[in-house]
């Protein structure tokens, strides 16, 4: 029976409508009628915010040592969305957030402790003024003639006034401090020569810097608590990203990388802030032998695990993770009209490897791609889908790629070292955490003809060596 | 001529789809080495997205870019609610082994909230398989945000690409006899209409190179009439223009892409060949080692270019009696080709041929 105009309308609206849901590059927040908790099917790591929130405030409430903690997670895995849901939460517990973004405050292309630091203190004065709460005008004034002495170089505040006027754009109610902080932040993200002049005059005052940034804070607590807040938390965003570079030769990968450099050697710079941190951290850096150092240095290094679709090694499904990712689908389209089977949907689950992004990306594709004709999808439009998908990863990884990878596969571990860190930062391997941490092959890859070579090559190997002492 | 769209109209209409039915900004990534099958498939999307009502904006990117706002070709703003796509091809020139490119492609990395901003449409980045390939493992946070990828290649049958004059084989579309004077003459009406309606327009960077494709096409296109259908001595006036054509075309790539462009080095190994038909074998020698020069830069190590050019200039070599030489380039070039090529294809026959043949010939002297 052919459709009529009329059907043919409503399926095409079908399927704009779940297009517009499914854009693998947006972050919701707990107020999206879309969002989904998966906190418990994301093994016992996954209840996150609320372990980090109810942490934060037992030590506010017991006025204890301020803490400071570590989160990662692998790229589209919910990071954005768990740290907007903990900072809710923390502003219903009447903590304050300082929350701060590094893709806009740093150039990341050249990460450096100092940058960070000095953020940090920038922010901490402009949040505090702009929420109507501005730090004493005695404390600003001493930072002011600390830029003169340090940055400046004069031993005036004329010098910075001057200083000050020389192309600062800022508004008329913005005190000098606080132009001075957003003219060094633009220096510090869009310049590389004034940063490193910045950076070379700061450094061997950084303990005083250190020292203005607490003065902050303990001020900045003191007027938080008379308006009833409970405490500060500072919330820095998006760090992860920081390139990962090696001193001199960019393929040599020896001496201490950047993310070493400023979370491990200069740790005692970010957990010296007197009040609650929380610094987003690359994934390879909590995975790499520096994994129990910074066990040592920080509170607690939380990695927000992928959704768990498979059973802990054995790759069996898992129900409940499927029907969790079920729920997502459902909430962005109307998966009765357009799916023959829910169990198609269950599929894709499986082959997303649990990890959101590229589970509302392989709806995207399916949904992006169907004629009103194709609807309902049926199990071709599926395997065409996972085709497309598989295609992305072909031609990518090295044939040496394919044997790491297929080693990878069969023991579900990794090593430590740049080649597999390479390989978790470019989301060919899957890291879960789920009674066991342990690591998978991202499921398209693995529908690659040269990955499955590798992999049988691999297993006649195997088989042959344990033949041969057997 | 409606071959190259047919192999991709799968692949074309899942693009056109995606683009109409998204709202805001999207990413979406489309791979493409050929620089006139690239040229064919943005003429159709054009027409078949403006008949829709959706305004086509095309910017190619000509040398490195040091921001995001070079993206959108200078002075254009798109409004938020505009129906509307950018389509963006150039990207490559931007991502070569300097500091400033590493760095413009790890950018991209931090670039998921300015895009949107500045390009509140869907965006299409149209790259060759190696920058492809660098987004995929060294900006994978822009490669995770995509919308979607898309994937356009030439025809198998034109693997040997006989209008390309490189490894020239006289295979018609249904594989047997020789390019007729019929298909000649269809072929070059064709291009000469293109080449008019583009000399009428603003001599834009954009409106150039496509200048430069449809002369090399002109050129091909004699080059291989000349090879098929004409006796030696009725040739020269063939190459002639052949040679004009195709030096036109270099002068404007080079000027737009630089010296150190695969394109550049096609127009190289396109006057090597020009010159092996005028018999001008210091010539066409000096043009192939210009050529390979560039695709041993800039290429994969298994390029069918790179093969092609090895095993062309292995039969200068080999012309010339120099058979060490000549040796030498045709292993390399059998080497790519059984990478590429299942046995029994026309291509890695010819090089087998050619290798088999030159290691008799430097057998017989030695």
């Amino acid at each position: 029976m052919s459709s009529t105009k009329a059907e043919i309308e409503n399926l095409e609206r079908l399927l704009i409508e779940a297009t517009g849901n499914l854009d693998p590059a947006e972050a919701i927040d707990e107020s999206d009628p879309r969002y989904v908790n998966c906190a418990h099917v994301r093994g016992e790591e996954g209840i996150l915010v609320t372990k980090i929130g109810e942490a934060i405030l037992k030590a506010c409430k017991a006025n204890s040592k301020p803490k400071t903690y570590l989160f990662s997670g692998h790229n589209g895995s919910g990071k954005s969305t768990e740290l907007k849901s903990l900072e809710k939460t923390l502003n219903q517990k009447n903590l304050f957030t300082i929350k701060i973004d590094a893709l806009e405050t740093l150039d990341l292309e050249d990460p450096n402790y100092i940058d960070i630091l000095f953020v940090i203190a920038s922010e901490i004065e402009r949040q505090m003024r702009e929420k109507n709460m501005p730090l004493s005008q005695n404390l600003m004034s001493n930072i002011e003639n600390w830029f003169a002495e340090v940055i400046f170089e004069k031993s005036t505040d004329k010098g910075v006034s001057a200083e000050v006027a020389a192309g600062v754009e800022a508004g008329a109610k913005v005190p000098i401090i606080g132009k001075l902080f957003a003219k060094f932040m633009g220096q510090l993200k869009y310049s590389s020569n004034e940063r490193k002049t910045i950076r070379r005059k700061i450094e061997p005052s950084v303990s005083q810097l250190m020292g203005f940034i607490n003065n902050m804070v303990i001020e900045a607590e003191k007027i938080l608590k008379n308006k009833n807040f409970l405490g500060m938390v500072i919330i820095y965003d998006n760090l992860e990203k920081m390139k990962l570079a090696y001193p001199g030769d960019r393929e040599s990968m020896i001496g201490r990388s950047t993310h070493e450099t400023i979370f491990i050697d200069n740790y005692h710079h970010l957990t010296g802030i007197r009040c609650h941190k929380l610094y987003t951290v690359p994934l390879s850096l909590v995975y790499s032998i520096n994994h129990t150092r910074l066990g040592q240095l920080y509170d607690d290094a939380y990695v927000l695990p992928m959704i768990k679709v498979c059973e802990t090694r054995s790759r069996d499904p898992y129900e409940e993770g499927i029907d969790t990712l079920l729920q997502v689908a459902r909430k962005r389209m109307d998966i009765a009209s357009l799916f023959a089977d829910s169990d198609l949907i269950k599929e894709i689950a499986i082959f997303s490897g649990g990890n959101v992004r590229e589970f509302i990306r392989l709806l995207r594709y399916l949904v992006e791609a169907a004629l009103p004709g194709d609807i309902p999808f049926k199990e071709k439009d599926i395997q065409f889908t996972f085709r497309r998908i598989i295609r992305d990863y072909e031609t990518s990884p090295s044939d040496k790629d394919f044997e790491l990878l297929a080693r990878v596969y069969l023991n579900f571990s990794i090593s430590n070292d740049s080649e597999h860190f390479r390989m978790l930062n470019n989301h060919f391997i899957f890291a879960y955490v789920n009674g066991d941490t342990w690591y998978d092959v991202h499921p398209a890859l693995q529908g690659v003809l040269k990955f499955k070579d590798a992999l049988q090559r691999m297993k006649d190997l195997k088989k042959n060596s344990e033949s041969s002492t057997g | 001529m409606n071959n190259d769209l047919d192999h991709n109209k799968q692949e074309l209409q899942l693009l056109y789809r995606g683009i109409k039915r998204a709202k805001g900004f999207h990413l979406y990534l489309a791979q493409c080495d050929n620089h006139r099958l690239r040229a064919k498939i943005l003429a159709s999307l054009k027409q078949q997205l403006e008949t829709d009502g959706i305004t086509v904006y095309y910017h190619h990117l000509k040398s490195l870019i040091v921001s995001l706002d070079e993206f959108l070709p200078s002075g254009l703003t798109i409004r938020g609610k505009e129906k509307a796509v950018l389509l963006v091809s150039g990207l490559e020139n931007s991502i070569i082994e300097t500091a400033e490119s590493q760095a413009f492609l790890h950018r991209l990395n931090y670039a998921r909230d300015l895009l949107p901003k500045k390009i509140p449409v869907p965006l299409v980045l149209w790259l060759p398989t190696t920058t492809f390939n660098k987004i995929l493992t060294e900006a994978h946070d822009l490669w995770s945000w995509r919308s979607g990828t898309f994937y356009f290649s030439e025809p198998p049958e034109t693997d040997i690409v006989q209008l390309r004059g490189e490894i020239y084989t006289p295979v018609d579309r249904e594989g047997q006899g020789t390019i007729s004077g019929k298909f000649f003459k269809e072929q070059l009406d064709y291009f000469t209409y293109l080449l008019e309606d583009l000399e009428s327009r603003t001599d834009s960077g954009t409106a150039r190179l496509q200048k430069a494709d449809v002369m090399q096409q002109i050129s091909e296109l004699h080059y291989s009439y000349a090879n098929t259908l004409l006796q030696p001595d009725q040739m020269t006036g063939c190459l002639e223009k052949a040679l004009e054509f195709q030096l036109k075309a270099l002068e404007i790539k080079e000027s737009i892409m630089g010296t150190h462009h695969p394109e550049v080095a096609k127009s190289y190994a396109n006057l090597s060949s020009i010159y092996g038909g005028m018999v001008q074998p210091d010539r066409a020698l000096e043009f192939q080692l210009k050529a390979i020069a560039i695709r041993e830069a800039v290429l994969d190590k298994n390029h069918p270019d790179l093969a092609n050019s090895y095993h062309n200039i292995s039969t200068i070599y080999r012309d010339m009696n120099d058979y060490s030489s000549a040796l030498l380039y045709a292993e390399k070039a059998v080497a790519i080709m059984q990478k590429l090529f299942p046995n029994g294809h026309p291509n890695l026959d010819k090089a087998k041929k050619n290798l088999e043949s030159i290691k008799k010939k430097k057998g017989n002297i030695t």
